[in-house]
């Protein structure tokens, strides 16, 4: 399955949240980095068609989403998406929320729409939960809910839009095993650069409405390799240092104190200098 | 790879089954349509006042219809709120109101029912001399009087919560809106003789009664208003029809020239029923000599 951006922008008003870019999504869990502001809902939302973009084209599973309405719903019916916020409608049972979802996915069999959302409810391991209401499910609970509604019909364009946020370690590891099992594509936005580190084919990372570095996680690592230290003292301008468990002082960037051992470069690291590069340096 | 292969006629119908579902476990609807049953047994079983059920309407209005305004809204929001989870989806916006309004067959049916009994207990149970048929009001006319207060009603309460859900949502908008519906009745059903002209221009609620204004000293007399309210019946569901479809142009994809054409065409079809309701029929209040108790 293949999603493509064509020059696609958008602006609100005279602010512009995403320049002009263009992106090839082919397949695997692509993570997507950035600050609060960067553009990444934006962008996340253009693609699940959920926004239209002020310029160019995005096409998903070769169906134009920029097009007509007919090839808009065509593009929709190729993908599942999970907002960074959701407002849960109310009096409804997990089940009952899901499978009102499943009808809008166009699930018209009750039985096997039924055994669908009993699919997704155990891949999230709220199978215990389903005649629960959704106002007594917990914060992580509703939050893998809300996971599960975008893993019906195993969509082959998978967009997740934080969905860590609210998930203790635990379930965290769990969502990993099932993102990393999807056959698809799988696009997600995190704050959590372990996850990006752990799970992603390839790392995008946006910052200001602008792609700022498109590569695999190894290539992200490499372009801050020989620039992390550990010493008794901070780096000259450093951009962040902190002084670690062991008493010793980890910086990032800078130029190394005469003690200082480079170390390996976290993802998180090479994120936060990437941030800091001045635009139009390679990456 | 996904699973979901269908037709948009085939989603509709799964959809609509969905909603009459959660129309009819409506603990509102639930709650009105036994308020309604309630009624109903107590119209047979109680003494008659000589009116049979020819008064009864009211019920199926309030319990059905205003009620069906806050059942309809709260549909509507939770579709778009789930719809909203999903971020989008493949049921547009007009599909998902289109099964809202076919979930209206759940309060019509109910009211349907109501009619029936309520028709049964008019040739079981006549009215008496003072009250109606009587004059121009036939009874088929009566019975049109109630499928219209009752049956049409029952719809129009949903239809105006589904219109008001799409258009102007917004909390206590459901509530204000029973609030003026609920006020125009009363002003309207013609017991204050300074809505008279009011009513020419705009005949709402009841054809016939012990009005008010027509009662002479102590004595109350019944009182057939002028107009047909056979055509009255066809100009509200011509309204609650119009209704729908004005919710339907709400979704932007759907604003096509023919939707666009039925409701021009609704409209001018209401526009006639209302003239025809106005100008055929009697042109002046006629009323029942006989006196009816106080």
């Amino acid at each position: 399955m293949t999603a493509t951006l064509t020059d696609v922008s958008k602006s609100y008003g005279s602010t512009v949240a995403l320049h002009p870019t263009s992106l090839t999504l082919t397949g695997g869990v692509i993570g997507l980095l950035g600050p609060n502001g960067a553009g990444k809902t934006t962008l996340l939302r253009l693609l699940a068609t959920a926004m239209a973009p002020s310029t160019g084209s995005i096409s998903v599973a070769g169906h134009l989403v920029t097009g007509g309405h007919e090839s808009r719903t065509e593009a929709r019916r190729h993908l599942g998406y999970l907002p960074q916020e959701v407002t849960y409608p109310s009096g409804m049972t997990a089940f009952g929320f899901l499978d009102y979802l499943a009808v809008l996915k166009e699930w018209q069999q009750a039985a096997t729409r039924h055994a669908e959302v009993r699919r997704v409810l155990a891949l999230v391991d709220l199978g215990d939960r389903a005649s629960a209401k959704v106002r007594s499910l917990s914060g992580g609970q509703r939050r893998r809910l809300a996971i599960a509604q975008a893993l019906i019909g195993a969509p082959q364009l998978l967009i997740l839009d934080e969905p860590t946020t609210g998930l203790d370690p635990e379930q965290r590891a769990s969502l990993r095993g099932i993102l990393s099992g999807l056959p698809g594509t799988v696009l997600l936005s995190t704050h959590q650069t372990e996850d990006v580190s752990a799970l992603c084919d390839r790392v995008l990372v946006l910052d200001a409405g602008c792609i700022r570095f498109d590569g695999t996680v190894p290539g992200l690592l490499a372009s801050a390799r020989g620039r992390v230290h550990i010493s008794t003292a901070p780096s000259d301008d450093a951009l962040h240092t902190w002084k670690t468990g062991s008493g010793l002082v980890r910086s990032v960037g800078g130029t190394p104190a005469p003690d200082a051992v480079s170390v390996d470069a976290s993802v998180e690291d090479a994120y936060l200098l990437l941030r800091h590069r001045p635009e139009g340096v390679p990456s | 790879m996904s699973t979901v292969a269908t037709r948009p006629a085939g989603a509709l119908a799964a959809l609509a089954r969905t909603e009459i579902r959660g129309y009819a476990r409506s603990p509102l609807f639930l709650l009105g349509a036994a308020g309604l049953a309630a009624m109903a047994v107590v119209d047979w079983m109680s003494t008659d006042d000589g009116s049979s059920s020819t008064m009864s309407a009211i019920a199926p209005a309030a319990l059905l219809g205003v009620v069906g305004m806050f059942v309809m809204s709260i549909l509507t929001v939770r579709s778009d709120r789930a719809a909203a989870v999903a971020g989008a989806v493949a049921t547009d916006e007009r599909t998902r109101t289109g099964a809202l309004a076919i979930a209206i067959v759940v309060p019509a049916t109910a009211a349907l029912l109501w009619y029936a009994q309520a028709v049964a207990l008019l040739f079981v149970r006549p009215p008496a001399d003072w009250a109606v048929p009587y004059g121009p009001m036939d009874t088929t006319q009566v019975l049109f009087v109630m499928a219209a207060l009752g049956v049409a009603s029952a719809i129009g309460g949903p239809v105006l919560g589904l219109l008001a859900a799409r258009w102007i949502p917004g909390r206590g908008v459901i509530a204000v809106g029973a609030v003026l519906v609920i006020a125009i009745t009363i002003v309207l059903q013609g017991n204050f003789s300074s809505t008279w002209g009011w009513k020419a221009a705009w005949p709402w609620t009841y054809w016939y009664g012990p009005m008010g204004w027509r009662s002479e000293g102590d004595e109350v007399h019944w009182v057939v208003t002028p107009g047909t309210p056979i055509a009255w019946l066809g100009y509200l569901l011509a309204l609650c029809a119009l209704g729908v479809l004005v919710a339907l142009y709400h979704d932007r994809t759907a604003r096509g020239a023919r939707l666009r054409g039925w409701i021009v065409g609704l409209l001018v079809l209401a526009a006639v029923l209302l003239a025809l309701t106005l100008t055929l029929g009697p042109s002046a209040a006629v009323i029942n000599p006989a006196v009816a108790p106080a």
